[in-house]
């Protein structure tokens, strides 16, 4: 939930708003099966993995129409000013129109649709709110966004990690308040007018003229600036969180849900990096030499006992406020309502996280994240052994790892292990940073075996069988491989990354 | 204004990419001082990079040192005020202290500093010895990789050995043992006597310090024989030293281990005739010898150059078998109690301009086995590098150009690293290679790794460099199987550091 930038004020509107008890005694009236729809199911047989997809192109020609429209409106009577507000709104619009083109975002999913609906019951409960433009976008980590043009965007990470719709519910309420409060806006403003008041230039200028400690002294005003801001910014949460519990109010959505969330936020590491995977259970098949390092955590840091950080300065330059200090705010507001008739949901978020745990695998390999890819699918395949796109997954990490290793690449798709890291994901990191070549290939063979045994025609792992040819270089097998994913998936996904798949000459690194 | 802030916000940063580590904002780097290894109870701990940030003032300057883990994750830093022309020499960790030696303008100075990069402890050597400062500044030139040029060590997590060269009537090795606060454990010097005793350490075990010994009669003569010699490392008190020789024959000490479970010591290195020069003459042969602590030698083989070495020497395309001389960089030795000498091929030649200079041509493996019987012998073609020496060198053998080429960094070897766990040793070198990949590229300046498991033939990889847009980049050492890459951009101010997996 991090707005671009955000700003203190508007806490009298929230206290002003917080008691609406026409509306709120309205809306508690709702019952839960008229919120809720039917929860999607993800098959265990080969999961249709989604497509970027492009944006259509009359929502970009509506969003570059509002952009020119929003820097037109923009008047201060300071030049300067204007001229600096501008530039950064326009930075931020064109942020967002380069990710669209970029095909960041996921449209058309049932968790698109379950966004939009979530998104109608709170502007409804809440008619001052102008409703945004909603996205949702492959990021892997569990984080929302406003930002400021009328736009709130989810990632998937945070579709993935949440336990209810009303801490979806929550999330998007705590970003339409940021909205509502034009926190981007009036930071942008904030912070140009403080850089371009005549004592911050005159302090820099003074600075710039030193010949000693220039660097130190530009630190210094850099870092009072920043403090200041970031304070700003963690007063700006508080802000959302208050109002947006008060338009959680005026749906059918249980507002308790706003501390469970903040539980969920502390725990910044999805859970299920804590759990053990069996190396053994993972590893040890036919062809790989496996090593009995690989079932335990290695000292991850050879330098571990070193903390050098300025711990003081760190938590001033912050964003957010300690999840745990939002919830007791949170939980002071929360008790004075009245108990109200929320709806009961326990579990019908499940198969959403279930479905945006399949997406996250994805989103990985869509980052060139083949070790988290590997992570992911090896987790889910613990309770779904003979899932088809889950062991085509696997075989398409593997094979990715065995094929950049030889072509010395693998740094580019395979992370080191860090102390900040989870125990197991730190864990199968090293162990796959251990392997050597032989064993990612034989590791791809064996998961592409069991992927062909439920499904031969998965899109994974046909991919996966051209992208082993493309290894080992047998080039009858790749071009069968090829013609076999075109001719199945004319569309496919994969096909722009199975058209680089060209043995002569290879790719130069 | 503006592009100011811009500025400032670059000042905190730090990128951190999986397997690599940028930093930006570098106003003055050196080729070979840079970026290091930081080594940890003899085996590599991660890196430091240490860079001048600001002005202080007309003589000052304020520097950065940052830490790194071996994986490359930010591990902390340490930011110190120091004379503007300082250079760091080595930087050492022992698990609860660093120890940061620095080479100034005029001394030598230590400091050491604690988990959260305060600091302990400090000492400045103003009457350092010439000699000394001499083989700092050398040492400085060729760049410290944690394998040449290392004259620190950790003695358990307590302190450090300093190894040096004593000033005074007489030149010779002096150890001084520090706490971590840099206060003097014990300190031995070098007998008074009419020789130079020359001590280079090889091995700090929780015991012992193991080293090897040379004794001259003056600075300009070469050393006859050389020694073995055992520190109690809690006292600093000599034990014995004992002169290597079997029937006559000289011996030196290249590498020496302890033999894990036993009480035992090996001892590895070239032997020479009764009445050659153990510098100037070319070697007989290699020798491998099993010793108690005390001394007493309870194995030794030899293995000629002639009969035993050059028979299996792979023959070349003209079917002829030939092998230059040889320096031997490591040696190491895999759980299975083999152990391989790791060499580069050299020879005196004539230079181009004149001078004299000095060719190294290809790696060489041996391989002896757990009863030190001569087992194998790989020789790994590379690309001659040659290093010219002004004609007033002439007279210098060629072991003794050798040994300045190795001081000067002109060897193409680099290091070399095992895993221990998994039983493979890694040997990296830095090859040239004027012909055109795959794609049609120059290949130029590339890392070549020979991989071996004491099971098949050591096997080679080659990683292609791609370093166009750096001033200058180095090989360090890293991870077994890794080799880390630090290049340094004076055009964009950055310093930036990446591990590279082999492949095998």
């Amino acid at each position: 939930m991090t707005p671009v930038i955000t700003r203190l004020r508007m806490v009298p509107y929230i206290f002003a708003e917080r008691v609406c008890p026409f509306l709120l005694l309205a809306l508690l009236g709702l019952s839960s099966t008229m919120v809720f729809s039917q929860a999607p199911e993800v098959s265990s047989g080969c999961w249709a993995a989604w497509k970027g997809s492009a944006p259509a192109e009359e929502m970009l020609t509506s969003i570059r129409a509002q952009y020119a429209a929003d820097l037109k409106g923009i008047k201060f009577n300071n030049y300067a000013l204007q001229r600096a507000v501008v530039e950064d709104r326009k930075e931020l619009q064109t942020d967002l129109l380069k990710s669209l083109e970029d095909e960041q975002f996921i449209f058309g999913t049932p968790l698109n649709a379950l966004l939009d609906s979530v998104m109608d019951l709170l502007v409804g409960g809440n008619p001052e709110i102008v409703r945004p433009r909603l996205l949702l976008s492959w990021y892997p980590w569990p984080n929302a966004s406003c930002r400021g043009e009328g736009t709130i965007v989810v990632d998937l990470g945070l579709m993935e990690r949440i336990r209810t719709r009303s801490e979806l519910a929550f999330v998007m309420a705590h970003e339409l308040a940021h909205q509502q409060l034009d926190h981007v806006n009036s930071s942008i403003v904030q912070v140009n007018q403080h850089l371009l008041s005549k004592e911050f230039k005159a302090e820099v200028r003074a600075t710039m003229r030193k010949e000693y400690n220039r660097v130190a002294e530009l630190e210094r005003l850099f870092v009072g600036f920043s403090v200041n801001e970031r304070r700003h910014s963690r007063n700006h949460e508080i802000a959302a969180d208050s109002l947006g519990l008060i338009f959680l109010l005026h749906t059918p959505f249980d507002p308790a849900a706003a501390l469970s969330t903040m539980d969920m936020l502390d725990r910044c590491d999805n859970e299920r990096d804590s759990l053990p995977i069996d190396a053994h259970w993972a590893f040890e098949y036919p062809g790989v030499a496996f090593d009995a390092r690989w079932t335990g955590l290695r000292t991850v840091s050879s330098l571990a006992a070193v903390d050098t950080r300025d711990h003081v300065l760190e938590d001033s330059l912050k964003t957010h406020p300690d999840c745990m200090k939002r919830k007791r705010v949170l939980a002071a507001e929360l008790s004075d309502t009245l108990p109200g008739n929320w709806a009961a949901e326990s579990t019908a978020y499940e198969p959403y996280a279930h479905m945006s745990s399949y997406a996250t695998i994805e989103s990985a390999f869509r980052s060139d994240d083949a070790g988290r890819a590997i992570f992911l699918a090896l987790q889910l395949l613990k309770s779904d052994p003979g899932n088809a796109y889950l062991n085509a997954a696997l075989a398409r990490g593997f094979a990715t790892l065995s094929v950049c290793a030889a072509e010395h690449r693998l740094s580019h798709v395979l992370d080191q292990p860090t102390k900040r890291q989870a125990r197991s994901y730190a864990q199968l990191l090293q162990a796959l940073n251990d392997m050597r070549i032989s064993d990612m290939g034989a590791l791809a063979d064996h998961y592409l075996s069991m992927a062909r045994a439920t499904d031969p025609r998965c899109e994974d792992t046909v991919y996966t069988t051209a992208l082993l040819a493309y290894g080992r270089k047998n080039a009858t097998d790749l071009d069968q491989a090829k013609s076999d994913y075109l001719s199945t998936f004319p569309d496919g996904r994969l096909t722009e990354r199975i058209g680089e798949l060209t043995l002569a000459p290879p790719a130069k690194h | 204004m503006r592009k100011t802030l811009l500025f400032l916000a670059l000042l905190a940063g730090l990128s951190s990419i999986a397997q690599t580590r940028e930093f930006q904002n570098v106003l003055r780097a050196r080729a070979r001082t840079t970026g290091g290894v930081i080594m940890k109870n003899n085996e590599l701990g991660g890196y430091y990079s240490f860079y001048e940030t600001d002005k202080v003032d007309g003589k000052n300057r304020a520097f950065r040192v940052a830490l790194m883990d071996d994986n490359l994750g930010e591990a902390g830093e340490i930011r110190i005020v120091r004379p503007k022309n300082s250079i760091l020499m080595e930087c050492v960790f022992n698990g609860k202290a660093f120890l940061l030696f620095f080479l100034n303008d005029k001394n030598v100075e230590m400091e050491t500093y604690d988990t959260n990069g305060k600091k302990l402890g400090s000492k400045v050597y103003e009457d350092v010895t010439k000699w000394e400062r001499t083989r700092a500044m050398m040492a400085a030139k060729a760049g410290e990789n944690g394998e040449v040029n290392q004259s620190i060590f950790p003695i358990g997590d307590g302190g450090f050995l300093k190894q040096s060269i004593t000033k005074g009537e007489t030149y010779g090795y002096q150890l001084t043992a520090y706490n971590n606060d840099l206060t003097v454990r014990w300190e031995t010097d070098a007998p008074k006597s009419d020789m130079i005793e020359a001590v280079d350490v090889i091995e700090v075990t929780n015991d012992f310090i193991v080293g090897s010994m040379y004794k001259m009669k003056n600075r300009m003569t070469m050393p006859d024989f050389a020694l073995a010699v055992l520190f109690d490392v809690k006292t600093g008190k000599k034990l014995w030293e004992k002169e290597l020789t079997v029937d006559g024959q000289k011996m030196t000490v290249l590498n020496a281990f302890p033999a894990e479970g036993k009480d035992e010591l090996v001892f590895t290195g070239e032997f020479f005739g009764p009445k050659d020069n153990i510098v100037k003459d070319k070697s007989k042969g290699l020798y491998a010898m099993r010793t108690g602590y005390d001394g007493v030698p309870t194995q030794t083989e030899f293995y000629s150059w002639e009969k035993d070495i050059l028979p299996l020497v792979p023959a070349d395309e003209k079917g002829k078998k030939e092998l230059d001389r040889i320096l031997f960089h490591k040696m190491v030795r895999l759980k299975s109690g083999s152990i391989y000498c790791i060499g580069e091929e050299y020879k005196k030649v004539m230079g181009a301009t004149g001078g004299i200079q000095i060719t190294t041509k290809n790696l060489v493996v041996l391989e002896l086995g757990p009863d030190l019987k001569m087992k194998g012998c790989s020789v790994i073609p590379k690309s001659k590098q040659r290093t010219e020496f002004p004609m007033e060198y002439v007279q210098l053998s060629a072991s003794v150009l050798a040994q300045l080429t190795k001081q000067m960094g002109f060897f193409d070897y680099e290091f070399t690293t095992q895993d221990k766990v998994g039983d493979r040793f890694f040997v990296t070198y830095v090859g040239f290679d004027r012909g055109k990949n795959e794609s049609g590229d120059k290949v130029g300046s590339y890392i070549g790794t020979v991989i071996g498991d004491g099971k098949s033939k050591p096997t080679v990889d080659k990683y292609d460099v791609d370093a166009k847009d750096a001033t200058f980049f180095r090989v360090l050492p890293a991870k077994a199987g890794y080799v880390a890459i630090y290049e340094y951009s004076k055009k964009l101010k950055r310093i930036n550091f990446r591990l590279e997996k082999m492949a095998y």
